[in-house]
């Protein structure tokens, strides 16, 4: 079997606890995206379009949605005779198993698998990020800087770069300085949890790694650091496109809206840069003559009815007559009954939501009339899937008495 | 009921040059349909979600895009060790052959295929009868009823001058006691859907008969059957669109616009199964005004559409009005055109504020790939 020059490794076993209900079902890097993808699907695209066509997926938490969408990868064009793509469940071997205790033992268990295509470099992704790479600049970047491990590195705002690893370099991009989620972050540089090693740098530090009993395991927080301690050649790649790591319910959200945007900086029109995904089949979308949409986002086999506007809607979805959809993202087959408003909210696949209910944004006693609060941001309200919810369930509304009444008062949320 | 003792052939049409420009490049099977389709994936799909997996198709010899669709039959699932999808020619005989509904010599010269199928019953059909069929009903029913043939039919079809269907009448049980192909009588509502049920080896008998006497129209051979043989007809109780001419192309997918139909054709009996193509969403914006209307995947919407039935990567400038039309894949509609009634073969451009309106009963077909 002839050898490859680089696989990719794809670390898609994270719970994501911060998007909170949307990962109870499922893992992080299986929720869906962009009215027509899981967040997967970018990275496994990335993949095919750099030419990259072995990966493999190394699944832990609730894997078997996410398995059974990769499957061999054909969806995203990575199914050959040599590579595709391939699952790597934790598993147990004649001296038993393990858990998957970090992302660097993840891959260390499956060194194996790295070994038998015998290539030259390995590609470290993680499963759960929005953006559009070409990976074989990465690589090229890489092998002309003559690089041990290369980290893609992207700037964020001042205010986030405590929740990315953030790095230092000197003015011939060799990283000087790295720390995991610093508390006081001295540069806003942050790494992209995008590296490419050569294969036997990789196999020494995972090993090294591996021996070390008070390690996490964890390419961030353990082996980086240890690479720099021992002075490997360590390379930033500066990378200016959109990137956005959809960790938590409120980025989610922002990301949805910025592919919603009209200058999206992240176009999924694009056919040269194509985002694949596995979907099923269904019709065109009908819109009915009561039906008002505007700058939305529709996806296949929906109905609608009501009115939907600045939203992404998934697959299969039923809006009724007089319902309201705003700012939110309603996920596959949901089925929204009438006379239903919906603002700034996530709903889950398949819930069913009855007619007259209201679900998230703040709201005035008056309400139906369409009067919107002109006081602070309403936070993001997600329910969650496959709920049932009756006819005129309020969830997660700040239920506000007008001024001349003598008290304000809070419907619960959830 | 045991669908894995059935086969299905689909059968091929010989009037293909009743949708003018439409099927200048394609043939009949080919011809999109329903905002995403093509009119072969109405039948194909019937017959895969009834669990049939053993498919013949007739081509003729404009098949480049058929073949194109249909690739390996993998997104019917018909990728398969046994069984699967297997393409077939037409005989080509130089001789007229416009008038036959199912031409028997197109099967005879593939009868090899038949006898190495291992399965007993075929189901014959046509891809201009687009509808949302049950055929394990029709088999259970050619069961119970011990019939040697059953012809499916809608009952109650009320024809246009133009079409070319043929007609039948039963007796009180079901029997057919007649079959004409556009009968005099209007009374005769009983439209023939060219869709059968036998015994294989029934089949193969009639082929041989026909090739004998080289009459190779099956409905005729029916019609000498009707004393000797259990002839009976099956009523289909749902919606059908026939395909035979501009106007009920035109039509039919604008009746897609009743949700009722739409729910009906598209998920019935089982999803509709087409090849498989990856894109974003619709993308609606702040000016877009769209209502009653089907929309596919991957549309930019700017513009104004109402009636109308848009296929997969249409864009529709600022300004644009779209009413009662149908605009085929990848069409690029300028600022400010004005379209009524037309029928936009794929890749059209209509330059900006162009303006180009048909009549409901004669509507505008442009050409794929001109620009107006």
């Amino acid at each position: 079997m002839p050898n490859k020059e680089c696989i990719a490794m794809l670390l898609a076993g994270g719970q994501g606890s911060r998007l909170r209900v949307l990962t109870k079902n499922l893992a992080k890097p299986a929720v869906p995206f962009g009215g027509q993808y899981r967040i997967i699907d970018f990275s496994l695209s990335n993949c095919a379009n750099s030419g990259i066509d072995t990966v493999g997926v190394l699944t832990q938490y609730k894997p078997q949605l996410l398995n059974s969408y990769v499957g061999l990868g054909s969806a995203w064009d990575l199914n050959c005779h040599n590579g595709g793509a391939a699952i790597l469940p934790p598993y147990v071997g004649e001296g038993g198993g393990a858990w998957y205790r970090g992302t660097a033992h993840a891959v260390y268990q499956n060194l194996d698998f790295i070994d038998k295509y015998e290539p030259s470099y390995v590609l470290i992704l993680s499963g759960d990020h929005i953006y559009k790479m070409d990976y074989s600049e990465l690589l090229d970047y890489h092998k002309s800087k003559r690089a041990d491990i290369t980290i893609a590195v992207i700037e964020v705002p001042w205010d986030e770069a405590g929740r990315f690893g953030i790095m230092n370099v000197n003015e011939d991009g060799v990283i000087t300085e790295f720390e995991e989620k610093p508390e006081n972050p001295r540069s806003n540089l942050a790494s992209m949890g995008v590296y490419v090693f050569n294969t036997d740098i990789l196999k020494k530090y995972l090993a090294a790694d591996a021996a070390d009993s008070k390690s996490d395991n964890d390419f961030g927080k353990n082996v980086i650091p240890r690479m720099l301690r021992e002075k490997c050649r360590m390379i930033a790649y500066p990378f200016c496109g959109y990137w956005k790591d959809v960790g938590t319910i409120e980025s989610y959200w922002k990301a949805s809206m910025d592919i919603l945007d009209d200058k999206a900086p992240l176009n999924i029109f694009d056919t040269q840069w194509a985002i694949y995904s596995l979907n099923t089949t269904q019709p065109p979308h009908y819109l009915a003559s009561s039906a008002r949409v505007k700058h939305s986002m529709i996806s296949e086999g929906c109905m609608i009815f009501g009115e939907v506007e600045n939203s992404i809607i998934f697959p299969g979805v039923t809006v009724g007559r007089g319902s309201k959809i705003r700012d939110s993202v309603i996920m596959s087959n949901v089925r929204i009954d009438s006379n239903v408003r919906i603002e700034k909210a996530i709903v889950g696949e398949n819930t069913m939501v009855g007619e007259g209910s209201i679900i998230g944004g703040e709201i005035s006693s008056e309400e139906y009339s369409g009067i919107r609060s002109a006081s602070a941001d309403p936070k993001i309200t997600v329910v969650e899937d496959g709920l049932q919810l009756a006819p005129h369930t309020r969830i997660g509304v700040v239920f506000r008495m007008k001024r001349t009444e003598s008290k304000l008062s809070e419907v619960a949320g959830v | 009921m045991k669908m894995k003792n059935v086969m299905g052939l689909i059968h091929h049409l010989k009037n293909e040059d009743v949708l003018q420009e439409i099927t200048q490049q394609r043939c009949m099977a080919a011809v999109p349909f329903g905002g995403r389709y093509r009119l072969v994936d109405f039948v194909l799909s019937n017959m895969v979600n009834a669990g049939i997996s053993n498919i013949g198709i007739i081509t003729s010899l404009n098949l480049r895009s058929l073949l194109d669709h249909l690739g390996s039959g993998k997104d019917w699932g018909l990728e398969k060790k046994h069984g699967g999808l297997f393409i077939l020619p037409a005989a080509h005989s130089k001789k007229r052959t416009v008038g036959r509904k199912v031409d028997l010599e197109d099967i005879f010269v593939n009868r090899d295929y038949l006898q190495h199928s291992k399965e007993k019953y075929i189901i014959i059909a046509g891809s201009n009868m687009v509808c949302n069929i049950d055929f394990k009903q029709v088999l259970l029913f050619h069961k119970e009823k011990n019939n040697d043939i059953t012809v499916i039919y809608k009952d109650n079809y009320s024809h246009s001058k133009e079409s070319k269907a043929a007609f039948l009448d039963t007796d009180e049980d079901g029997r057919i006691t007649s079959l004409q192909i556009r009968p005099a009588q209007k009374k005769k509502n009983k439209m023939c859907m060219d869709m059968y049920i036998m015994e294989k080896s029934l089949l193969l008998n009639l082929l041989e008969e026909g090739s004998s006497r080289k009459k190779w129209d099956l409905i005729s051979i029916f019609l000498e059957h009707l004393n000797n043989l259990k002839i009976y007809g099956y009523a289909h109780q749902g919606y059908v669109a026939v395909i035979d001419s501009v106007r009920s192309y035109y039509g039919h997918h604008l009746d897609l616009l009743t949700p009722e139909i739409w729910q009906e054709l598209f998920f019935k009996n089982g999803v509709i199964h087409t090849k498989f193509k990856d894109g974003p969403p619709t993308k609606y914006y702040d000016v877009s005004d769209v209502r009653n209307a089907l929309i596919a995947n991957g549309c930019l919407i700017e513009g104004r559409v109402e009636n109308s039935v848009l296929y997969r990567n249409v864009k529709i400038g600022r300004g644009a009005v779209i009413k009662n039309s149908i605009i085929m894949p990848k069409v690029e509609i300028e600022e400010d055109a004005v379209l009524d009634s037309v029928i936009l073969d794929k890749h059209v451009v209509v330059r900006k504020g162009t303006r180009l309106t048909g009549d409901k009963n004669k509507p505008v077909i442009v050409k794929k790939r001109s620009v107006v």
